[in-house]
């Protein structure tokens, strides 16, 4: 398993991760990260609370539409997280919102025309 | 008073795909009916009777498989496809079965999208008009 890059803070930043979005797409696209950054402190907050179930269907919902949106990686994420919410898997879970945040952190948005 | 544009019902509870797939209609000079669960979905085909209906089989208070089902057993005869991950397997059976006339794969993919809702239109236009 790799290390957690938020947890070695002596570790080489990670270098941008550029997606390239078509200008008619650009306000929804942002709005779309924006909406999930607040499901990652929601997620943050169920965990903390338990609440396994709202996990899950934030996990459903990015599995759902992340790859729609252009980013793939998102929704790899959501997945991930819908089932380790069914499992009530804390440590993955704890693992993967740390990594959403990370990547979420990296990307950067350039206009395709 | 009615507009002259073909309309299109979106029924999906997840809000990103509910938006996208409306910004994508709506650059096809498409009016967008929205539905965020199977039960509002049912309601608003019956009163505005869209063209086209885009149907997410897993929503909450009534799923996608029943709405259409109680669709068609209302009378809605228009085409209906599936929003749905599963291409095969018994879920797409059973969103065919239920009633649907296509399955549009999840994720979303805006060309396909395009030339799916097009062709549909245009089918159910020159019915209209025949």
């Amino acid at each position: 398993m790799s290390v957690l890059a938020g947890s070695n803070r002596s570790a080489k930043p990670m270098p941008p991760h550029i997606v390239k979005v078509d200008k008619d797409l650009e306000a929804l696209v942002q709005r779309f990260l924006a909406r999930k950054r607040d499901d990652l402190q929601r997620a943050r907050e169920a965990l903390a609370g338990g609440e396994f179930d709202t996990i899950r269907r934030i996990g459903h919902d990015l599995k759902g539409a992340g790859e729609a949106f252009g980013f793939p990686e998102l929704s790899n994420f959501g997945a991930a997280l819908q089932s380790a919410a069914v499992a009530h898997n804390e440590g993955v879970l704890i693992e993967q919102l740390e990594a959403m945040e990370q990547f979420m952190a990296r990307l950067r948005i350039t206009l395709d025309k | 008073m009615r507009s002259s544009l073909p309309s299109v019902l979106v029924a999906e509870d997840n809000e990103d795909i509910r938006e996208l797939v409306s910004h994508q209609l709506r650059r096809m000079n498409v009016m967008v009916l929205l539905a965020e669960d199977g039960r509002r979905a049912v309601d608003v085909a019956i009163a505005e009777q869209p063209a086209l209906i885009l149907m997410d089989m897993d929503m909450p208070v009534m799923s996608g498989f029943d709405a259409v089902a109680l669709l068609r057993a209302q009378g809605y005869t228009g085409p209906i496809f599936a929003l749905t991950a599963y291409q095969d397997g018994p879920e797409a059976e059973r969103a065919m079965s239920s009633g649907c006339n296509a399955l549009l794969g999840k994720p979303i993919n805006s060309e396909r999208l395009r030339q799916h809702v097009t062709q549909a239109l245009a089918t159910a236009a020159r019915s209209n008009a025949a």
